[in-house]
């Protein structure tokens, strides 16, 4: 299911971490980790961003391949806390 | 004449057994609570615990001492006294693990603590180290959420020597590089014999031009060349005493005292870290001084490694800031003449201009960072009112100078069955 932070998501990570492989996409399934593109640094840095972009809190449990790992993993996790937010 | 049964166990056979056992004592007594089962198939970070050691011992060896033939042993007991049994273990400020979804410990980060005083209140701070992923490509989240997770706890947590990686990491996190804090300073004592030490280190049998060397230096110091490097004469009115590590406590105290963010070690942590520091393989003795005044009062103090091919390590240099040249220049004319040929330690901000009156080389050291939520902590440290390396930092430990090898007894033992 794509929602309406996908495209917020998508240019993010084309701005951080493909501007370092010229010419080089990535599809919204995609690992992120497996074409080699965010490691430590590049999670930090997307934690960061999804906390201040969407005003989220991310707990440590949460910071797992499942969530993060592709355009539409986050996507979908970024979804689930807003929901979360606003049924509280 | 006594005859010892050629049966009878050496007495490094007995101690050694002793301490193995003392340490199978202790994870078998150990409240090891059990790790909280995550949802199958997840990645978890939870606090270490006494069964996590081996693997984390294999990781440590791999990540930070590969080719280096020490006993995985040695490394379990030793993370076991530091991380888990002792001072320098906090319960609410745990060294953590990454547990990948395979139930492996594919991650570790070392919490040591290290209470510290801002002012008059007392601060919960942690010095995070050892920060080891098994397989960075595959667990490329394991650093980001070890150290997420050390620094969420304490007051203030820091860092020294971390790399552009890990310093990258830190800033990403809200965190800060303190520059001063991240200089090393060198200074050649005995230029040629130092060039020729250094070189030794990369390919031993220059060793074999050490009296070259020492002629050398000999002929230079005759002669007004500044490349002699002769240190200046000593400041009147200050006189330097070696003295023994209970008293090096007090030293370390009291000189500590004098920095709005300052090490507030608990009772006996201070005594045990000396003790560390006292047998450390790689670095060489430990020579503990302190400076007194024309009064008799105490105004600096230093504790530095003798070192292998006599290039010297300080630990640790305190001064007051009226004395901070004097103090210096004490530590370098004392380690000249122990016999030192270079000498080299961490920049402590309020003695950087004494080290560059001393005509100190200056390097990145490797950086200093620090995290905390408390601008006035952070503000301190900016300004240099704060002790965050030596006996508040790593230096003192194995991690550092140790673990390189087979303990010396064990060594003997290996000469004897052969």
């Amino acid at each position: 299911m794509t929602t309406e932070f996908r495209a917020m998501i998508r240019q993010f990570i084309e701005d951080n971490f493909l501007f370092r492989e010229e010419g080089k996409t990535i599809a919204d399934h995609e690992s992120l980790m497996e074409a080699g593109i965010m490691d430590s640094t590049g999670t930090l840095e997307l934690l960061a961003f999804l906390e201040s972009k969407f005003h989220l809190v991310v707990a440590d449990a949460e910071v797992i391949p499942e969530n993060l790992d592709s355009i539409e993993r986050i996507d979908a996790y970024v979804a689930s806390k807003v929901d979360e937010r606003a049924t509280v | 004449m006594v005859q010892v049964s050629p049966l009878a166990p050496s007495l490094a056979e007995v101690k050694k057994k002793a301490s193995q056992d003392e340490t199978a004592a202790k994870l078998a007594a150990t409240k090891v609570s059990k790790p909280a089962i995550a949802p199958s198939g997840l990645s978890e970070v939870r606090p270490l615990s006494a069964a996590d050691l081996p693997e984390v011992a294999q990781l440590f060896k791999k990540t930070f001492r590969p080719g280096v033939n020490v006993p995985l042993q040695d490394i379990v007991s030793y993370f076991m006294e530091v991380f888990l049994d002792g001072p320098d273990h906090d319960p609410a400020c745990p060294s953590l693990v990454h547990v990948s979804a395979g139930r492996e410990v594919s991650g570790f980060i070392g919490a040591i603590a290290q209470p510290m005083a801002f002012g008059s209140r007392q601060v919960r701070a942690v010095h995070a180290c050892n920060l080891m992923v098994a397989d960075p490509r595959r667990d490329s989240m394991a650093g980001a959420r070890l150290l997420r997770s050390v620094i969420s706890k304490p007051d203030f947590c820091f860092s020294e020597g971390a790399n552009s990686i890990s310093r990258q990491m830190w800033v990403t996190i809200g965190g800060h590089v303190t520059p001063t804090y991240s200089l090393k300073w060198i200074r050649p004592l005995r230029p040629v014999a130092a060039a020729i030490a250094m070189s030794a280190e990369r390919l031993s049998l220059l060793r074999l031009l050490h009296p070259v060397g020492a002629l050398a230096d000999s002929m230079l110091s005759r002669t007004e060349s500044p490349l002699a490097l002769t240190l200046p004469s000593p400041v009147a009115g200050y006189t330097a005493l070696e003295v023994d590590r209970q008293e090096m406590v007090e030293v370390m105290r009291q000189l500590a005292a004098m920095y709005q963010l300052r090490p507030a070690w608990t009772p006996g942590q201070l005594e045990r870290r000396l003790e560390h520091a006292e047998h450390m393989p790689a670095f060489g003795d430990l020579v503990c001084v302190k400076v007194m005044n024309r009064q008799g009062r105490l105004v600096g103090g230093y504790l530095y490694y003798t070192g292998r091919n006599r290039i010297a390590i300080v630990l640790q240099v305190l001064a007051q800031e009226k004395a901070s040249s004097a103090v210096f220049l004490s530590l370098l004319r004392h380690a000249k003449e122990k016999g030192a040929v270079s000498i080299w330690g961490r920049v402590q901000p309020g003695l950087l201009d004494a080290a560059l009156q001393a005509r100190c080389i200056i390097l990145n050291g490797g950086f200093t960072t620090v995290y905390s939520k408390e601008k006035e902590i952070l503000d301190a440290v900016a300004r240099g009112d704060a002790v965050l390396a030596g006996l508040a930092g790593e230096l003192w430990s194995h991690f550092v100078g140790g673990l390189i090898g087979p303990k010396p007894e064990q060594r003997s033992r290996s000469a004897e069955d052969h």
